[in-house]
């Protein structure tokens, strides 16, 4: 039979299938309109922001009760501002509508975050500015609780 | 085989029982949920247990390693497609380890990640290279015990043991305080998964190829595989307690490996944490030497082609080129700069998928008493055999919906 089995057939269109749904879903990526974020991603993003907030809090405690190694501070703080990055690309958005201050705070709380790790590097060695960091940082994870943390 | 042989493999399969999967989805799940996925393990382990003593006997008594089993059980085009699922699963697991050993690197000795990276994968290739298969077992393994630090630091916290042992009770998260019924459900399918890992059986079946098991050998599988698996159970299941007596009620969401590193420090101080992290970095290397030369056991097995650690390589080139090409493979990948904590939720869940159609030749063969004779599975493991296959089933077809509906677990 000219072109194939029952069996090839079915392969072929099956094959054929994945292909359309894979041009599919491309194109509609490729023709994406500019559209608000969903209030869900703003939780979301939110509550990272938060989680970044009290992590770093919680390590620059540990680095001020002397509990932790240079190189694991150092990497752990890339970490977290790397982090942070990606959570404030994803803000860069635009905000839910009818909640743009909600998004607004979020996003200046994750800038107050990623200002203060930058500042982290030269002073880990100081217990006393670890313990100001440290309550710096619970601030800010304070402060997206009173907005749109959760 | 020598009671100091039963013995350092037992300590090896506790080192090496834990994975990057396995500290994820427990450090999270303990975050998330407290002490009340600790049922998972349990349940987990005695799977693992069941089917990786399974693996091993079938191998002794046929003579066939797992994916030999598949070919013929599934046939050429199911096993077929199962390899290259479990190919790409492996592929994704071990782009996580390399990825993950560059972190725990970078975190003991500072220095850029990438070259971590780089410096750990060069590492564990002269490490495959240059070791004999039962050496590489046990370096990685019983380095990895460093891990045990884990449970002073569970049992340091003092955590309410009374809680502890209602989390060993199936129940489902009160809803008004949790992330939600889905969220728990898809961290009781990935650490279900983390802990029964694909690779994990094809490995250990491989393994006992490799080390020339005999009939005689098979008590001391047994006690490997019981002792052993159980032994690692129990450092799984200090891992949750860490992640709920650290992160549980507090709002941090512990998604980066160093995070799950941090409570030992603050719990026992820095030189611990020290420990653990050599710990964890022996663990994930291990684990990323078991995905390469699974991945070349699989592919060799399934096409009938020369295979074996301890082959010179002139005498099995494809198998020897295929487990340096997975770690050069996942390293380039891990260099793009994907985290490798979120390829490691990837691999998991995907992995629970393939799970079944990997474990079923296994169970099928080891029940068949025309091939197995006086080893055929006893009604009791039979039986625990189907029970289990019948839950990895209903995880596979749960998974990846709960992966969409959570958003990866973040609700």
């Amino acid at each position: 039979m000219k072109g194939g089995t029952p069996r090839a057939v079915a392969w072929k269109v099956a094959g054929w299938l994945v292909v359309a749904a894979c041009a599919a879903t491309l194109y509609e990526h490729a023709s994406r309109v500019p559209e608000p974020m969903e209030p869900d991603e703003l939780a979301r993003a939110a509550r990272k922001v938060k989680s970044d907030a009290l992590e770093a809090s919680a390590l620059a405690r540990a680095l001020a009760a002397g509990q932790l190694t240079a190189h694991f501070a150092r990497g752990q703080h890339e970490e977290l501002t790397s982090d942070l990055g990606d959570v404030r690309k994803q803000l860069e958005q635009p905000a839910p509508v009818g909640r743009e201050a909600e998004a607004q705070r979020v996003r200046d709380s994750a800038e107050r975050l990623d200002d203060i790790l930058q500042g982290v590097g030269p002073r880990i060695a100081d217990a006393q500015a670890m313990s100001h960091i440290a309550a710096e940082e619970a601030a800010v994870a304070a402060s997206i609780d009173d907005g749109a943390g959760s | 085989m020598k009671p100091w042989d039963v013995f350092l493999g037992i300590m090896s399969a506790i080192g090496g029982n834990v994975d990057i999967g396995q500290l994820v989805f427990t450090i999270q799940g303990g975050a998330k949920f407290g002490f009340l996925l600790l049922w998972v393990v349990i349940v987990s382990t005695v799977g693992i247990t069941i089917y990786a003593e399974m693996s091993g006997r079938v191998a002794v008594v046929c003579g066939k390693p797992a994916f030999d089993l598949v070919r013929e059980c599934l046939g050429p085009r199911m096993g077929m497609a199962l390899l290259v699922a479990s190919t790409l699963v492996n592929i994704l697991t071990c782009t996580a380890e390399v990825g993950g050993m560059g972190v725990v690197l970078q975190l003991l000795f500072g220095g850029e990640q990438q070259l971590m990276m780089a410096a750990g994968a060069l590492a564990l290739l002269a490490a495959i290279a240059l070791l004999k298969f039962d050496s590489l077992d046990r370096l990685f393994g019983i380095l990895g015990l460093g891990l045990v630090i884990y449970v002073l630091a569970a049992v340091k916290g003092e955590p309410d043991w009374s809680q502890v042992a209602l989390g060993l009770v199936p129940r489902l998260p009160d809803p008004s305080m949790m992330p939600g019924l889905a969220v728990y459900a898809y961290f009781a399918v990935g650490l279900f998964s983390a802990i029964l890992m694909p690779y994990e059986v094809d490995f250990y079946s491989s393994g006992a190829i490799e080390e020339k098991w005999t009939i005689k050998d098979l008590p001391a599988n047994f006690t490997n595989g019981v002792v052993g698996f159980a032994l690692g159970g129990i450092l799984t299941v200090a891992l949750i307690i860490v992640g709920a007596e650290a992160y549980f009620g507090t709002g941090v969401d512990p998604h980066l490996l160093g995070t799950t590193a941090m409570p030992v420090g603050t719990l026992l101080g820095h030189q611990a944490l020290v420990v653990a992290l050599i710990g964890m970095f022996f663990a994930i290397a291990g684990a990323a030497a078991e995905t390469a030369l699974s991945n070349a056991y699989t592919i060799t097995q399934f096409f009938r082609r020369p295979w074996g650690k301890d082959r010179k390589w002139r005498e099995a080139p494809l198998f020897h080129g295929l487990w340096g090409a997975s770690i050069a493979l996942g390293l380039v990948i891990a260099l793009t700069g994907v985290k490798p904590l979120d390829v490691v939720q990837y691999s998991v869940i995907f992995a629970v998928v393939v799970l079944p159609f990997s474990y079923y030749p296994i169970l099928r063969v080891a029940n068949d008493p025309r091939l197995m004779g006086a080893h055929v599975n006893k009604p009791l493991i039979k039986w625990a055999g189907w029970v289990f296959l019948a839950l990895i089933a209903a995880a596979a077809i749960a998974a990846v919906p709960l992966m969409i509906v959570t958003h990866n677990g973040e609700g």
